[in-house]
């Protein structure tokens, strides 16, 4: 009898949860906002059979690359120095629709990040004869608005069993394909954003010279080792 | 005939550039050529994410989860953060009227377990698959656990929220 009844109370839930829920693409997802650019924008596509209504709500990032990271709404376009339209899309089936993130005001002497939610909206749902959570997927586009003079210096070194990536530039970069080999047999170690004025402790499993891919903006690639 | 078609590549790979065909020369044979471009822009994609049905309250904790979730980050880094909000108020589920809490975390899949998300709190240093069908593993579970204190003085009722899971690319 309870297996009939657990049946029939997930056979209530499937009903309930299949409702159609809106699937979106963004991209790109990260953009660089040059000093000698006004805008920069990105695409977002309907990849469902249904109109798509979008919302786009622009944050500023607070300590970023850090567990302390928090978005606070940008209410001020005029005080943050970007302003983000638009910030409600309807996407026809299949169709596309970009949105523009401006620049107001001057370039900093270290550059801003910024990130937009774009989340497809979906109407309340109502459960019956079960507890349940409707799951609906959303993107942020991390938006950085790059100084006039770009410093990109992002230095590696290493004591001990413990690796240091320290970015003493203002533009934040990404270090990836990290590895620490001794003879042939490397260990692969964390990939992760530095964002300007940031240091990075990797812990690492041996005592020997360990290195780093490092992207800066517009995809310029460099490598780190340490001794 | 040549130029449908170049108009065609050029919408379809949307080249960035001006394209520099050149046409052939008129003989038995002829070799003309064009220039194809495309751009592969960096971004993150979520697949496989299914609903959480967390059945009906019997005096123990109610749990779900979403597994097998497949996050494509094409990043330098395979990178990324995710951020949980709902429709409720923080994180619960509600009938409407009263609301009981649950705890959430998000395993992406690279070995470090499970970690707790916060509301609207980014969970960074999230590593994604460079494989658009997570081939390569690296697949992430959402789960979610409502205590049973949290709904034993709660009236019958069905509760339910629906939870966005915003994934950004590092």
């Amino acid at each position: 009898m309870r297996r009939i009844i657990t049946l029939v109370c997930l056979c209530f839930g499937y009903t309930l949860l299949a409702e159609a829920t809106p699937a979106i693409a963004v991209s790109p997802q990260i953009l660089y906002l040059g000093a000698n650019q006004r805008a920069v924008s990105t695409t977002v596509g309907n990849l469902g059979n249904e109109k798509v209504s979008v919302k786009v709500t622009p944050y500023r990032i607070e300590n970023p690359g850090t567990k302390k990271e928090k978005k606070v709404e940008i209410k001020d376009p005029h005080e943050q120095g970007i302003f983000v339209s638009p910030q409600t899309l309807v996407i026809p089936p299949k169709g596309e629709r970009k949105i523009r993130f401006v620049r107001l005001g001057a370039p900093k002497v270290q550059e801003q990040a910024f990130v937009a939610s774009v989340v497809p909206q979906v109407g309340k749902l109502k459960a019956k004869d079960t507890n349940a959570i409707k799951l609906v997927i959303a993107y942020g586009v991390r938006v950085f608005v790059l100084p006039t003079h770009i410093r990109e210096a992002v230095v590696l070194s290493r004591d001990g069993k413990q690796a240091n990536v320290t970015n003493k530039g203002n533009v934040s970069a990404v270090l990836f394909d990290g590895k620490q080999c001794q003879g042939k047999k490397c260990t692969k170690l964390p990939s992760f954003r530095l964002y300007p004025g940031q240091t990075h402790t990797v812990a690492l499993k041996a005592s020997s010279p360990v290195s780093y891919e490092v992207s800066y903006p517009h995809a310029k690639v460099a490598k780190l080792t340490s001794h | 005939m040549k130029k449908p078609f170049i108009v065609g590549a050029a919408l379809l790979f949307s080249a960035g550039s001006a394209l520099a065909a050149t046409d052939g020369s008129l003989g038995s044979t002829s070799q003309g050529s064009l220039d194809i471009s495309a751009q592969i822009a960096q971004l993150a994609k979520i697949t496989a994410l299914s609903d959480i049905n967390l059945g009906i309250f019997s005096g123990s904790a109610l749990s779900g989860s979403a597994t097998n979730i497949c996050v494509f980050s094409n990043t330098a880094s395979n990178g990324y953060s995710v951020d949980l909000t709902t429709s409720t108020s923080g994180l619960t589920i509600s009938d409407g009227t009263n609301s009981a809490a649950f705890t959430a975390t998000w395993n992406d899949g690279s070995g470090g377990g499970a970690t707790s998300l916060a509301y609207n709190t980014p969970l960074t240093g999230q590593t994604g698959s460079s494989s658009l069908t997570c081939a390569s593993g690296n697949k992430a579970t959402f789960a979610v656990n409502v205590p049973a204190a949290n709904m034993e003085s709660l009236p019958a009722g069905s509760y339910s929220t629906t939870a966005t899971l915003e994934v950004t690319p590092t």
